[in-house]
């Protein structure tokens, strides 16, 4: 066992680990950035579809630690299956690999009851702060990380203080053709915003358009991800030192329930207990629910902030619909990655049920994403089959979308109380259930997805509407966009933590990642997680006497 | 800023080249980049990893049937499609439990159509389906796909092809 002292520990180096860090280390605080993964490389990760972080059919993308990352899942019959989990591992976590949409949330996003009223079977609540509070960090992480984007056209998007800070990508011959349908449909087409580079940008290289960009890690690194943007300059300032392979085991909390440090595990099993005056939990809405609920001490039973009942609790995912065809000609040209126009349309006050969704053109597939979707004429093999995937690789169409989910009390997570992991701990599994309303929102936007795909002119459209009635979860845990299991709030029997992030019980122990999300937004929520991680750093910089630095 | 702003391509051709670690210029490079050539040249394919040599040679002829050749493009044979299969199935490889389904019914698909084989044993079927496709469609590093086979049959460029490409600039509609 080693025993070691430092002012700030960080765990989790993905999004929110590595702003955060940033943001301490810049204000000379010395700070430990633990990261279980490693550091991603191109050429381990590479062009390998079938062991890329969205398709992890062979082996998990970066972060291949096999059993060192397994979680699972319970079923609605009393079973519990390990599942692996989507989520990355590695320095930059899933900003290395993500498709990189770079969304601020809408105002109505940051007060749904106030906007909806009480909605039966949810926890829907208010945030604890409004989109105002948060614009100057969502412009932080645009700069610092680096977002290409352009609002105009979206009059739905909240107000910007400052242009983005670079210019929109040219959209692709898809996303044109979205563009011009949606537009003469009365529709609000606007460019998607990216963590990507259109011009270089502090130092690295502009995209040079790959086909395949969501799911793996970018060549020439023109994707921005935490790995090669704030955590490079956090390392830079000299107080920042980062560890990987190291896993965190536990929040050490003393018998009077003070928090005092972390353990961790090395790469070489040795523990190690490092005292600190701070704490910041930054690993993903699942691992730093995890954490509370293992860190069990004397004044706190159930886990480490969590005397309430309430870590692990509301969170959600996104269900995605899509609707997906065939044009009569060829639409895709050798540039990639697809992915241009997008419309917040439906994000909200729909007929007939709350909330709502985004639909914009996605990424290209790869021909074996493909070779599992066809014309219902066509045989799924031999000759025709061939000849189909000949003609049309081209000519897919396709829309899709993420819903906001309706947050709920029972939608949680637990610690399995049976099966173990690699460090001994219990494995996370997901309970509950997706809201009802989700269904309608899910139906209402795959229909309207299936309309634009048909004044596309796509055929044969085959519409997703992200699976049956009632399933388990809703996406809640397992599959990506996890939040919500730590929310923030103003009561601390209903929320985690307070409207800096900072866990109710302790005054030395942060959140910085998507878990403390009230709700999820009907958008990817990693840059609302980034601009958070900002603001909490710089919370805890501008009153760091208080928590004796 | 409109639709049509062009967005610049900053790096040369010739970077992006070196960067993704190809060693000579040309299409050819496109294809085959220094994965490809570390997993091709990894020495003689028998003896298999996992099937045995009959076995092998069942999964090719019915992969064959579900991927044949055409005037367009190699079929699962030339794609060595049964070679993707063998590696995944090898100890500690992710498929490897499917080794046993494989070795039930690939002893007793002999003779049969793949149409018979869907007919009598749909599950099985199913699985072989699933994996003749990825080794087929998936990127070679995986196995199969041999010389990008599948890749060239969508047109879809190698990778460092793509890396050249502006949009507006392709003039391929």
């Amino acid at each position: 066992m080693i025993r070691e002292t430092t002012d700030a520990v960080v765990v989790g180096a993905g999004a929110g680990g590595g702003c955060a860090a940033k943001v301490l280390a810049c204000a000379g605080i010395k700070t430990l950035l633990l990261e279980r993964g490693e550091w991603a490389k191109t050429d381990v990760n590479g062009e390998a579809d079938l062991s890329s972080q969205r398709m992890p059919l062979l082996v998990q993308g970066p972060g291949r630690l096999g059993t060192r990352t397994q979680k699972c899942h319970a079923y609605d019959n009393g079973r519990w299956g390990v599942v692996v989990p989507w989520n990355a591992a590695c320095v930059g976590s899933g900003t290395v690999t993500y498709g990189a949409m770079a969304w601020r949330f809408m105002e109505v996003d940051f007060h749904l009851k106030s906007h909806y009223g009480e909605i039966p079977d949810s926890s829907l609540e208010d945030w604890p702060i409004s989109y105002d509070e948060l614009e100057p960090y969502y412009y932080q992480a645009e700069c610092e990380v680096g977002v290409a984007g352009d609002n105009t056209g979206n009059p739905f998007a909240a107000p910007r203080k400052q242009p983005f800070p670079m210019p929109a990508f040219a959209l692709d011959p898809e996303s044109q053709l979205m563009w011009d349908v949606t537009k003469k449909m009365g529709l609000h087409p606007f460019h998607c915003s990216f963590l990507r580079n259109s011009v270089p940008h502090n130092g690295r290289p502009a995209c040079i358009h790959q086909h395949f960009c969501v799911g793996f890690q970018c060549p020439i690194d023109a994707k921005n991800g935490t790995q090669n943007t704030v955590i490079p300059v956090a390392l830079k300032s000299g107080n920042c030192e980062l560890r990987v392979r190291a896993m965190v085991t536990e929040l050490l909390v003393d018998d009077q329930g003070r928090l005092h440090g972390v353990k961790y595990v090395d790469e070489n099993d040795v523990v190690h207990l490092v005292e600190s005056k701070i704490v910041v939990l930054a690993a993903g809405s699942n691992e730093t629910a995890r954490l509370l609920l293992v860190s069990k001490s004397k004044l706190f039973p159930n886990g480490a902030g969590n005397n309430h009942d309430v870590v692990g609790r509301n969170i959600t995912g996104h269900a995605y619909v899509d609707a997906n065809g065939f044009l009569d000609r060829d639409i895709h040209t050798d540039a990639g990655p697809g992915t241009g126009t997008a419309i917040w349309d439906y994000e909200h006050d729909n007929e007939g049920f709350a909330l709502g969704g985004m639909l914009h053109t996605d990424f290209r597939y790869t021909p074996f994403q493909l070779s599992g979707r066809r014309n219902t004429s066509v045989p799924a093999w031999g000759r025709a089959h061939k000849e189909f995937m000949r003609q049309n690789y081209k000519r897919f169409f396709r829309i899709c979308g993420p819903i906001q989910q309706v947050p709920r009390w029972e939608n949680r997570l637990v610690l399995n109380p049976k099966q173990k992991d690699y460090w001994g701990l219990p494995f996370l599994a997901f309970e509950g259930r997706e809201h009802e309303n989700d269904f309608k929102n899910r139906i209402f936007l795959a229909n309207k997805a299936r309309e634009i795909a048909e004044k596309c002119g796509a055929k044969d459209i085959q519409c997703g509407w992200g699976g049956p009635k009632d399933r388990p979860g809703g996406s809640g845990g397992g599959g990506q966009h996890q939040s919500g299991s730590c929310r923030m709030g103003t009561d601390p029997k209903k929320s985690v933590t307070d409207k800096w992030c900072r866990v109710w019980d302790f005054p030395n122990l942060f959140l910085a990642d998507c878990s403390v999300h009230v709700n999820n937004g009907g958008m990817n929520p990693v840059l609302t997680g980034m601009a958070l991680a900002f603001r909490t750093a710089k919370h805890i910089v501008d009153n760091r006497k208080e928590v004796g630095m | 800023m409109g639709p049509q702003k062009r967005s610049t391509c900053a790096v040369s051709r010739k970077a992006f080249l070196g960067l993704s670690g190809v060693v000579a210029g040309g299409f050819a490079a496109g294809w085959f980049g220094v994965e490809l050539v570390e997993y091709m040249g990894s020495g003689p394919e028998t003896p298999w990893r996992s099937l045995t040599e009959d076995e092998a040679k069942e999964f090719d002829r019915l992969a064959e049937e579900l991927i044949p050749a055409d005037e367009f493009a190699p079929g699962a044979h030339d794609a060595k499609v049964v070679r993707f299969i063998d590696w995944q199935m090898a100890p500690g490889k992710p498929y490897e439990k499917d080794l046993e389904i494989y070795r039930k019914f690939l002893a007793l698909t002999k003779g049969m159509g793949a149409a018979e084989v869907e007919k009598k044993f749909p599950d099985f079927f199913a699985t072989l389906l699933r994996h003749v496709r990825q080794g087929y469609y998936a990127h070679p590093v995986h196995g199969g796909n041999f010389a990008y086979a599948s890749y060239r049959l969508v047109g879809l460029p190698g990778p460092t092809v793509t890396g050249r490409n502006v949009p507006g600039r392709e003039n391929h509609l």
